[in-house]
């Protein structure tokens, strides 16, 4: 689809023309089910995902000035849904200690194994690690789209990455000290441990 | 800055990319159908929950027997192109202009420069509150407000709230409050906006002196405001019509018209019918004679009530020519109609309708809290709320108790975005040892025949 067309069919879409805007995030639809299947790893919750993205951008089309930007406005709805979607999930389900037992795995042989272990491992990364980890690894943004999308500057992001990588260390002595560390310097996920331990 | 060092992170840098292919593999099958399937109802989702915003509160405040009747979804409305557009510059106005954005009275009264500032806050405890702004007519008051604090965020549910007069009495009056839906992009400065849209009963006369309170942590916020009538006190119209129709073999006559800057509110009356029940009109709009529509999203009083009355979406600024009703059928249901649950078993033994029944009991603290679910509903049956019991009305267990179902300032229902129209309603009964099956009467259920009436009325 060309640029212009796109655009047309962007601020036909916002105007409320719902063809238009279906044409318009068909354009868009791989690349976003990329991302929310990388994030989710399953299909029915990326389904979800983009379900509900699709929701918030007719909710909040007129909110968008410049229909050029279309896409960066869709995938930042699109991350803020992964992420939030995240978060409900871990309410539910995780526990931190099944978290600390479940990453502390003795037997790190193959390649198999390590691909596995990493599959879960990024899955419990907390946010927004996960996210840029996922972008950057996944769907192999550069460090300047990711800061783009998240509207933070790039430093951050490499910050944030660096960070993740950490998390995710396969050491299992230094991924202790790592997720300790991390317990003691990071307020949102300690408030939702509390959170979680009261339940 | 950090730098990566990648001879640390080696091992982690492996296994991302050998899962990344993992991934990659997976996506390689993209489920093109279930894709767009996913596509397409986003964007339904998305239309109704513009139109049913998230979930209503309806608070009601009234002596004597009137009852407030708030239809739950109302129909699109028109943007005007020029709409308070200098209001969205102002720094956090625009997630007032937002919130209001469904209602085109508020909009034409915003671009009329109806708007009062008012600035007043109060803070205790790390919570503040303050009150922006209000709009008020004689009929209606808009008072819009931000709260921050502790645990306000975008999942914040419901701020309580005190409204009275100066004389420290509740208004009597409908009010309508925390019914957004709330994005966490929308709390980027920590404040959550909303509105109460107070809704005056019949005959009552706007105060001059409101003491409004918050409480969104565990102290009330005390937030009193005056209004300023000069603003409004020439601004109304009225007229007096007098006119008889019949929809489905029901009569109605529309006594009188008020129309001012916030709110025009028709006067109905009713005869009643002993078999059917007129639950309420189906699409009704005053249409003026550019064809403009102005929507009606409830009043006081039933259709079944012989007094009642509806408020529509106001013009007042635009000062129409012309309006005529325009109504295209009624809903209704059958009298004497019960509901026959054993909430032991979970079974529905009688029920109106084969898709509404019995689903879930759960008992409360102080309470069983039970959820009854309309199933399959179609358009026009989806888009009222239905008073399944009675409000205050009672029940009966298989020894001929009785007893009565705990009053919850109206019936509570949920729409459940995302799932193709069915609803739950939510009834809380006392605690005590029934004897099962339980026997409701039901008040009104979905039902409906379409006819289109037309009547102009200015």
């Amino acid at each position: 689809m060309e640029k212009d067309e796109k655009e047309l069919l962007a601020t036909a879409g916002i105007k409320g023309d719902e063809s238009a805007l279906l044409k318009r995030i068909d354009a868009d639809k791989d690349k976003m089910y990329g991302i929310a299947y990388s994030y989710m790893r399953n299909q029915a919750d990326a389904l979800e995902a983009v379900q509900e993205t699709v929701c918030r951008v007719w909710i909040k089309r007129k909110t968008l000035r410049e229909p050029k930007y279309f896409t960066t406005w869709m995938m930042r709805i699109l991350i803020t849904v992964c992420m939030d979607e995240r978060k409900k999930q871990r309410r539910e389900y995780v526990t931190v200690d099944d978290r600390m037992n479940h990453s502390l795995t003795d037997d790190i042989g193959d390649e198999t194994a390590i691909k596995i272990d990493m599959g879960e491992r990024v899955k419990q990364l907390p946010n927004p690690y996960r996210m840029v980890v996922v972008l950057k690894y996944y769907r192999d943004l550069t460090i300047t789209d990711i800061a783009e999308l998240l509207e933070k500057p790039d430093g951050t992001i490499r910050t944030w990455l660096n960070k993740g990588l950490k998390l995710l260390r396969i050491d299992t002595k230094e991924e202790k000290e790592v997720w300790e560390e991390y317990g003691r310097t990071e307020g949102q996920p300690n408030i939702e441990r509390v959170a979680r331990t009261s339940e | 800055m950090d730098e990566l060092k990648d001879s640390q992170i080696s091992k982690e840098l492996q296994g991302l990319l050998s899962d990344k292919r993992q991934i990659e593999s997976e996506l390689s099958a993209l489920p093109e159908l279930k894709l767009d399937d996913a596509i397409r109802n986003g964007l339904a989702q998305g239309k109704r929950r513009t139109r049913q915003r998230a979930r209503w509160r309806t608070s009601m405040q009234l002596g004597g027997a009137l009852v407030c009747i708030f239809i739950l979804l109302t129909g699109f409305i028109r943007v005007s192109p020029a709409f308070a557009s200098i209001m969205k510059e102002i720094p956090g106005f625009s997630r007032f202009v937002e919130l209001i954005d469904y209602d085109s009275s508020l909009k034409s009264a915003l671009d009329n420069e109806f708007m009062q500032h008012v600035g007043v806050s109060a803070e205790s405890n790390g919570y503040k509150a303050t009150v922006e702004s209000i709009m008020a007519d004689r009929q209606r008051l808009i008072i819009l407000y931000t709260v921050e604090g502790p645990g306000i965020d975008q999942n914040t549910d419901f701020v309580d709230y005190k409204l009275d007069n100066a004389n420290g009495d509740p208004l009597e009056a409908g009010i309508r409050s925390s019914y957004y839906y709330q994005d966490p992009e929308d709390m980027k400065d920590g404040k959550l906006y909303d509105y109460l849209d107070v809704m005056l009963g019949s005959n009552q006369e706007m105060p001059e002196q409101i003491m409004f309170a918050l409480k969104p942590g565990e102290e009330w916020l005390e937030l009193p405001f005056s209004i300023d009538h000069e603003k409004f006190a020439h601004m109304k119209e009225q007229i007096d019509l007098n006119k008889t129709f019949e929809i489905a073999g029901q009569s109605f006559t529309i006594n009188d018209i008020l129309i001012t800057p916030l709110q025009v509110t028709v006067h109905f009356e009713s005869k009643t019918n002993h078999e059917i029940r007129a639950n309420s009109f189906i699409n009704m709009v005053l249409e003026d004679e550019q064809g403009r529509r102005y929507t009606s999203d409830g009043g006081f009083g039933t259709l079944d009530d012989g007094l009642f009355e509806r408020n529509f979406q106001s013009g007042f600024f635009a000062k129409p020519k012309e309006l005529t009703l325009r109504i295209e059928g009624l809903h209704l249901s059958e009298k004497g109609k019960t509901f026959v649950v054993n909430t032991d078993t979970m079974e529905t033994l009688k029920s109106p309708l084969s898709n509404i029944r019995l689903v879930h009991a759960e008992e409360k603290e102080d309470h069983y809290e039970i959820k009854i679910e309309m199933q399959g509903l179609d358009n026009i049956s989806s888009t009222v709320g239905y008073t399944f019991f009675e409000h205050k009305g009672s029940f009966r267990d298989a020894a001929g108790n009785s007893y009565d179902i705990l009053d919850r300032s109206g019936t509570q229902m949920e729409w459940r975005s995302g799932e193709e129209n069915v609803a739950n309603y939510y009834y809380n009964i006392p605690k005590a040892d029934y004897v099962q099956p339980l026997t409701f009467d039901v008040d009104q259920y979905p039902g409906y025949v379409e006819e289109s009436i037309s009547i102009r009325i200015k």
